[in-house]
């Protein structure tokens, strides 16, 4: 019997990603894509963002938001794409793909955090 | 001697490259997984946002220009739908899994997607508060 | 009401034939006659040629599921009157290979069942009741859905996974192998575990969600298949942490 698979390990980077993008994601873009350019609401002031951004626990909460929202589109793009295009045989390429650019991600918004 | 009866052949039917054109169910799930694309997009956003910001109150100027202009306010529309579509339909089929039963008895979608909306309602009100400068 | 009906056959002949060709049939219509109606009718009165599998007649041996109109049906259940004017479009289930006409080969399918091993499996040594194994109503109702399952092979034909993947233990094996870990009186939870966990077991799937929404029987094998993720990935996890744990 062929040993049991690890695809539950990004699996469940994918659901917690999932969980993540459903319950933060809306108010994100609505807020931040919509409302205030449109100039719906005042825009937060650059030193108030700035103040945010400084706080540590915003830094790991951003951090969250980011990895695990990449993570969850690599995953759910690599299976995408191997559906879409009859691309199952090259399932190891298109995971090496979604999951490397997802790190790649990663390690951009580790960066930006750490230098904000 | 040889058997006069030849072996039958039996039909294989290939998938076609649009198979997920020929029933609406597929097309909707297709377009749902694609959610995913705007959800990497929007950590772009995210990931550009954060270096204005750090870059200073000109280059946040800059950003804050950039994303009103109507395209950028267009295409973040048609993110903010299609993450939509990724939440509703997420609370529809991810909660049910988690909880499929409670003593023996079948839970309802109704049932347990119904907490999850209010922790969304919640949540989106916290960071909202956060955003906006009122905490 | 109109008093007839065109129905479109899907014909193979494997000594003649390279791929499907429909013939057409013009049935009578009757208000309470089903699609398997009318392909008896076209056997007994119009061409005795033509080939499909039926049984029971009333939605219980799984043998005549077809695809009417591009969609899954059980023909036993599935009125003519609901496709006036027609024609009715009668197909073989996609993605098995067509043996003639509107036959599949179901060895496949048949394989896999066996391989989740769909039956009680007890540890050796484990202690036997005295009589029968007790089962309260609760328990009982744990998996009781997922036993429903009448292998009609609906679910693989509406599955697009199964069809670019023939590897892919499919829905119906995968809801009758948790039926058995859910059925308290079971404790081969493990080696189906080492069954199902694999690539082309649960993890192929990708939440389509069709073989939910075609099963007869309301089994839910997409459910199925996502709690069966959970259970595999908690017991990884445990695994990973926790080796020292007796399998």
């Amino acid at each position: 019997m062929a040993k049991r698979s690890s695809e539950s390990l990004p699996w469940s980077l994918f659901g917690a990603g999932g969980f993540v993008v459903a319950f933060l994601f809306p108010v994100h873009i609505l807020l931040l894509g919509i409302i205030i350019p449109l100039g719906w609401v005042a825009a937060p002031s650059h030193a108030a963002l700035l103040g945010l951004l400084h706080n540590p626990l915003t830094r790991i909460y951003l951090f969250g938001f980011c990895a695990l929202g990449l993570l969850h589109a690599g995953h759910r793009l690599r299976f995408t794409v191997s559906d879409m295009f009859r691309l199952k045989h090259l399932d190891t390429l298109l995971g090496v793909l979604a999951y490397g650019a997802a790190l790649a991600g990663i390690v951009v918004t580790i960066v930006l955090l750490i230098s904000v | 001697m040889p058997s006069a009866i030849p072996h039958p052949k039996q039909y294989h039917r290939r998938m076609p490259l649009t198979w997920w054109l020929e029933r609406w169910n597929y097309s909707w799930f297709i377009l749902r997984e694609f959610s995913s694309a705007f959800v990497a997009y929007w950590v772009v956003i995210t990931l550009i946002e954060i270096a204005a910001i750090s870059n200073g109150p000109q280059s946040y100027a800059s950003f804050q220009a950039w994303m009103a202009t109507p395209v950028m306010v267009v295409v973040n529309i048609i993110t903010l739908i299609f993450v939509l579509f990724h939440t509703l339909s997420w609370f529809r089929l991810v909660p049910q899994a988690m909880v499929p039963r409670i003593g023996g008895k079948r839970t309802s979608v109704v049932a347990t997607s119904a907490p999850a909306y209010v922790i969304w309602a919640i949540a989106s009100a916290v960071i909202a508060c956060f955003i906006l400068g009122v905490f | 009401m109109a008093d007839k009906i065109t129905l479109e056959v899907a014909r193979f002949s494997p000594e003649r034939d390279d791929a499907l060709r429909f013939d057409s049939y013009e049935v009578p219509l009757h208000e309470n006659w089903m699609v398997l109606d009318a392909l008896n009718y076209i056997k007994d009165q119009l061409d005795g040629s033509v080939t499909f599998r039926w049984s029971c007649r009333m939605g219980i041996c799984g043998s005549c599921g077809m695809v009417v109109n591009g969609h899954e049906r059980l023909t036993c259940e599935t009125l003519l009157a609901d496709y006036l004017p027609g024609p009715i479009r009668v197909e073989p289930l996609r993605n098995f290979p067509v043996v003639r006409d509107l036959v599949v080969d179901l060895s496949d399918f048949m394989e896999k069942l066996e391989r989740v091993k769909p039956w009680i499996i007890r540890q050796p040594g484990a202690p036997e009741p005295e009589r029968e194994f007790l089962q309260t109503p609760e328990q009982l109702d744990t998996f009781k859905q997922y036993s429903l399952c009448i292998n009609c092979m609906l679910c693989y034909s509406a599955c697009p996974v199964y069809g670019l993947d023939p590897h892919f233990i499919g829905p119906a094996a995968s809801a009758l192998s948790l039926r058995y870990n859910l059925d308290s009186r079971d404790q081969g939870s493990e080696q189906r575990l080492d069954v199902m966990a694999q690539h082309d077991g649960l993890w192929d799937c990708t939440v389509i969600g069709e073989c939910s929404v075609v099963c007869p029987k309301h089994v839910d094998p997409s459910l199925a298949i996502q709690e069966y993720k959970i259970s595999a990935t908690k017991a990884w996890f445990k695994n990973l942490l926790m080796p020292w744990g007796a399998k």
